[in-house]
């Protein structure tokens, strides 16, 4: 009796409802919200102190534009090629965008890593607490960087996995929320002139 | 009728052209703030018009990579968050731009 219910269950929760969803889905929109709350908060943290800050520094000053904007191009590929994954009609396809997604991902990274390493060993060294932008700068990108390490180790482990459809659909989801969380990070810490 | 009873299952196969279209849109919205960003204009027309494009590129990845306008029960959560959020921070943006009209 219990064997048949725990089957009905278990086919229920496989099952899309008309809407598309499925327990996944759900639940890593629900993971979603409360990870955007927490972006949303050091957004608000890092508002309030550049705000109530005397002086903000030009990030151009600090920052290099020409490889973050690459680093946009890659990450927004990457949800791209996630995209096409979730909709490949077959296996095979279906691995060769996750790959690009995967290199992508990593591209992605790497750039982070080039980024830190030029600031921290550079002439003119931006440390962790130089001033409040340089805190706040590895504050917001290190956090992400973590969000999407995790989406990479995330991917590569639906390839040893050999996942159902469903999971990558849910998958996808949370890769292109970071994907979106790093918009602002682009345009606020990169972008947004200082005073 | 609901409000979701309109919208195509998720495992239908979508048209290519409008996922195209969004990524050339965000590719395009991006060179744009990269634009805005170098202009010589004035501090708060700058910040201004890079919150806008930035409102526009999440939008368009909510819309048509995250679909969510099809998954609107569980989506109702995360965009009240997200909502919160921008609000707040229009709220700051505006606040700067106050600060910066004062001083």
């Amino acid at each position: 009796m219990s064997e048949i219910a725990a089957t009905a269950t278990s086919d229920a929760a496989e099952r899309p409802a008309p809407d598309g969803e499925t327990v996944g889905t759900t639940g890593m929109w629900t993971f979603l919200a409360t990870d955007a709350m927490g972006f949303g908060g050091l957004f608000i943290a890092y508002g309030i102190l550049r705000v109530r800050a005397d002086v903000w520094p030009d990030p151009r000053s600090h920052l290099a534009l020409v490889p973050a904007a690459a680093m946009t191009f890659a990450l927004l590929a990457s949800s791209l090629t996630m995209t096409l994954a979730t909709r490949a009609a077959s296996a095979r396809v279906r691995r060769a965008w996750l790959d690009a997604t995967l290199a992508l991902g990593v591209a992605f990274l790497a750039g982070g890593a080039v980024e830190y390493h030029h600031l921290l060993a550079g002439g003119g060294a931006m440390g962790l607490t130089n001033d409040l932008f340089a805190s706040t700068f590895y504050l917001l990108t290190g956090f992400h960087g973590l969000h999407v390490l995790a989406g990479v180790v995330g991917i590569a482990f639906m390839f040893r996995a050999k996942s159902r459809p469903q999971s990558l659909e849910t998958m996808a989801l949370y890769w292109h929320f970071v994907d979106a969380m790093w918009m602002p990070i682009f345009s606020i810490i990169y972008l947004w002139p200082g005073r | 009728m609901t409000a979701g009873s309109d919208a195509q299952p998720l495992n239908a196969r979508p048209a290519a052209w409008p996922l195209a279209a969004a990524f050339s849109a965000l590719i395009a919205l991006t060179i744009c703030e990269l634009l805005v960003a170098g202009l010589a204009a004035e501090r708060a027309a700058r910040i201004t018009a890079l919150a806008g494009l930035l409102m526009i590129k999440v939008a368009l990845v909510l819309s048509f990579f995250m679909q969510a306008r099809k998954r609107r029960r569980s989506s109702v959560g995360a965009f009240v968050s997200i909502a919160f959020a921008a609000g707040v921070a229009v709220v700051l943006m505006l606040e700067t731009v106050f600060r910066a009209g004062v001083r």
